[in-house]
């Protein structure tokens, strides 16, 4: 190396020396506080004729914590409080049931039934569609005033990566599946307070269902210390539950 | 006498080169230890505050920060390539520098290597695999692939040609006899904790100082372009799942990685190019209706001019390359 090369890689280094030193730091990252509370998640696992699913695993997905249903269906799980959670339910020869994401205020007890379909019958559903790997998603329409109907309702799915089988926009239209009135806690045929789509693309959490025709309450909504945020993922192979509510 | 032209000027070039090999090698072995010095190899992996510190120093770097190209590539090496432009994420450089960087910790052993016209500085890394889910910039764990990626990678490869950096790749080999904390996916890519939004890192409380006064701006206008978006299906595919096979993706579903993508949202829907024609979807590219496209523009403008003024008072406005 000439001197002039040297003298030149000095003087670069020179100049890069102070690069290691700090600007002016107007603040520093923070981990933010995150509580311990806890609240409990209680309700019932039932196939589609309402008998008990004994010993089904109701688990919650991104911890592992989980319960098991007594020979009632009936089960108790202590979760973290306001913390998004998607509960599964599976138990043997039945198709996993998603009860898609919500939270529960600190010290409360939240109260949901989970239904699931046996793997023959989830087959039949995932069979009517063009997309084998796409999941199922049941909507359940609730009225948050006990008087609102979502009779002339549209439900949308965004992205619209999915098929609506059957929403309350088919008045008159048959269910091409009448068993998943059944699925839908609440849902009465011919009562337009269901739907439900197929071959949903999985693994979205930025889904989002829309009722429009009636009025939706927007999300996030609380019921009795617990929240919807109202966005919800999809899995292959599995039946997801999403609530709507409307006035 | 021509010859003579062409010796001397083949000597300039030669001379020029030379130099600029020196610089970059020069500003490699300044980024080496100024990595070391920021974010030392003997922390636990689980020392978030380690980790905050980590990242506070990575962003005030000034020789780090003056380097990295806007927007910044970061990804996997495919092969032994140090090619950028394939299987690669778009970021914005501060977001990259203080989110991703700082989930890795900088052994002293590095080497620099000349190839060709580029200066490839090897740090040795151990990755932060142990905090809280919320610490990392998404959800690694969505895919077992990528986790392992992180968990077990020994080097990252820093790229600079002329005096700039304009991206980093991950080192395809990995040591898979390194830890490994297992986490499920919930297939959320944002959630609460404890009633905090998550990741808590994809913030712009993370991202910017707290006496920045157009954060709020910021955050406004991002979360009125991504409810913008939802309709057009944006986020599908602007997903760190990559649904849309993109080489060289932009994350819109978080406020932070979406400020990488801010200029190109804004010429893509002038241009009409997207959604493109291509997707899942099957429709034609871009947004027939011009105003729901109008709209749309108005946002991603918003979003812009809120996330140039925000980076532009942290001093990390860049004009993108």
């Amino acid at each position: 190396m000439s001197n002039s090369h040297r003298i030149a890689g000095f003087l670069v280094l020179a100049s890069l020396a102070g690069c290691a030193d700090e600007i002016e730091s107007h603040t520093a990252p923070e981990t933010p506080t995150i509580g311990s509370d806890r609240a409990t998640v209680t309700g019932h696992v039932m196939d589609p004729n309402g008998a008990p699913v004994a010993g089904a695993t109701v688990t919650v997905r991104a911890s592992g914590e989980h319960a098991t249903a007594d020979r009632t269906g009936a089960f108790t799980l202590d979760v973290p409080a306001s913390t998004t959670l998607t509960l599964s339910a599976t138990a043997p020869n039945m198709a996993p049931t998603l009860l898609q994401q919500f939270l529960v205020s600190p010290g409360a007890t939240a109260s949901v039934d989970i239904p699931v379909v046996t793997a023959d019958h989830f087959k039949s559903l995932v069979a009517m569609g063009a997309n084998p790997s796409g999941g199922v998603v049941a909507v359940a329409l609730r009225s948050l005033s006990g008087t609102g109907s979502a009779a002339g309702g549209t439900v949308t799915l965004t992205p619209d990566l999915g098929r609506m089988m059957y929403a309350p926009t088919s008045v008159g239209m048959a269910d091409p599946d009448p068993a998943m009135a059944a699925v839908v806690p609440g849902a009465a045929p011919g009562a337009e307070s269901y739907a439900w789509a197929l071959g949903v693309q999985p693994h979205v959490s930025i889904m989002q269902l829309a009722l429009h025709g009636v009025s939706q309450v927007e999300p996030p909504y609380a019921i009795d210390e617990v929240i919807w945020p109202g966005t919800f993922t999809v899995d292959a192979g599995a039946l997801t539950l999403v609530t709507l509510f409307t006035k | 006498m021509k010859s003579t032209y062409t010796l001397a000027l083949i000597a300039l070039t030669a001379a020029c080169e030379s130099k600029a090999a020196d610089h970059d090698a020069a500003l490699a072995l300044a980024i080496a230890k100024g990595l070391v010095e920021a974010c030392p190899a003997d922390r636990s992996p689980a020392d978030e505050a380690a980790r905050n510190d980590c990242a506070d120093k990575l962003t005030n770097f000034v020789g780090l920060r003056n380097a990295m190209r806007e927007p910044f590539i970061w990804g996997g090496q495919v092969g032994n390539s140090y090619e950028l432009d394939k299987k690669t994420n778009k970021f914005n450089a501060r977001v990259w520098r203080r989110m991703y960087l700082s989930t890795f910790m900088f052994g002293s052993d590095y080497t620099i290597e000349q190839i060709g016209d580029t200066t490839v500085l090897h740090m040795p890394v151990r990755f932060r695999g142990a905090m809280s889910t919320g610490a990392y910039p998404y959800p690694f764990w969505h895919s077992e692939k990528k986790w392992d990626a992180y968990n077990y990678a020994t080097t990252i490869h820093f790229v600079i040609q002329n005096g700039a950096m304009p991206g980093a790749l991950r080192a395809g080999e990995q040591d898979k006899t390194r830890p490994r904390v297992a986490h499920t996916w919930d297939g959320l890519w944002r959630w609460q904790q404890a009633g905090v939004p998550m990741p808590y890192v994809s913030l712009y409380d993370y991202l910017l100082s707290k006496d920045n006064p157009y954060a709020a701006q910021l955050n406004e206008s991002y979360r009125a372009l991504e409810a913008g978006m939802r309709p057009h299906n944006c986020q599908a595919c602007h997903a760190p799942d990559n649904q849309g096979e993109s080489d060289k993706l932009e994350f819109f579903v978080y406020p932070n990685q979406a400020l990488g993508g801010r200029h190109d949202i804004v010429s893509q829907v002038m241009e009409n190019i997207m959604p493109p024609e291509d997707n899942t979807l099957h429709l034609p590219a871009g947004i027939a209706d011009p105003s729901e496209r109008d709209l749309l523009l108005r946002l991603a403008r918003d979003f812009e001019v809120a996330g140039d003024e925000a980076l532009a008072w942290e001093g990390d406005n860049k004009v993108q390359l």
